[in-house]
């Protein structure tokens, strides 16, 4: 196996694993991105695919910032 | 190419329960985008060199909330995980003005070579990872 198929293996466990893994349904689409990433050798992104990736991160800053519950 | 392979024996061996496997699950995942993200780099535009930065901190993200959750659940006990939380929420913070700023930069001057904005970014991310890295957020 050559690093491009070990690679390309990797991006399909990691796809098919992160809505699997409790609470990690948000990773997905950054998974997915990262794995289409290296199938098309890093071509250029445009500024929608940016702006998607974007508002998604703000959307889990949002739920990372909020206090924890009183104890 | 051994983080790859310890990648694909983590991910078979995940069964059962509880927070350290969910930690572990975690860790699959996380590990997996970073160290993809890090092969996928191969371009230097930009705009994508960006988009790559911001899709790996998304699953560190991801897991920061997990972790999150855990701990406002006192899965975690509260006075361990209680400091990482505010940690991690203070470093959040830097790493999306630096990702703003490194987008604004981007769509206002796309001719203009965005590489420092896009390391500020980088390491403000770099400074988070180590403290979910540090911290067991991402085992």
């Amino acid at each position: 196996m050559n690093i491009e198929q070990a690679l390309n293996l990797v991006s399909k466990v990691i796809v098919a694993a992160a809505p699997v893994v409790t609470g990690l349904e948000s990773a997905k689409p950054f998974a997915e991105f990262i794995a289409n990433s290296l199938k098309n050798n890093a071509t250029e992104v445009t500024d929608a695919e940016l702006e998607q990736l974007l508002s998604k991160v703000r959307e889990q800053s949002e739920r990372l910032q909020k206090p924890l519950s009183p104890e | 190419m051994k983080k790859i392979i310890a990648i694909i024996a983590l991910s078979v061996s995940l069964a059962g329960c509880g927070v350290e496997t969910v930690m572990q699950g975690v860790g699959v995942v996380v590990n997996g985008i970073d160290a993809i993200g890090t092969v996928a780099i191969k371009n230097p535009v930009t705009r994508t060199r960006l988009a790559q930065v911001v899709a790996t901190y998304g699953g560190y993200q991801a897991a920061a909330n997990v972790y999150r959750d855990l701990c406002d659940q006192k899965t975690i006990a509260r006075s361990t995980c209680a400091p990482v939380v505010l940690k991690l929420q203070a470093a959040d913070r830097q790493v999306m003005i630096a990702i703003e700023a490194a987008a604004s930069f981007i769509r206002n001057n796309p001719t203009l070579d965005a590489s420092s904005v896009v390391s500020v970014a980088i390491s403000a991310f770099t400074a988070f990872k180590q403290i979910a890295d540090a911290n067991g957020v991402v085992k």
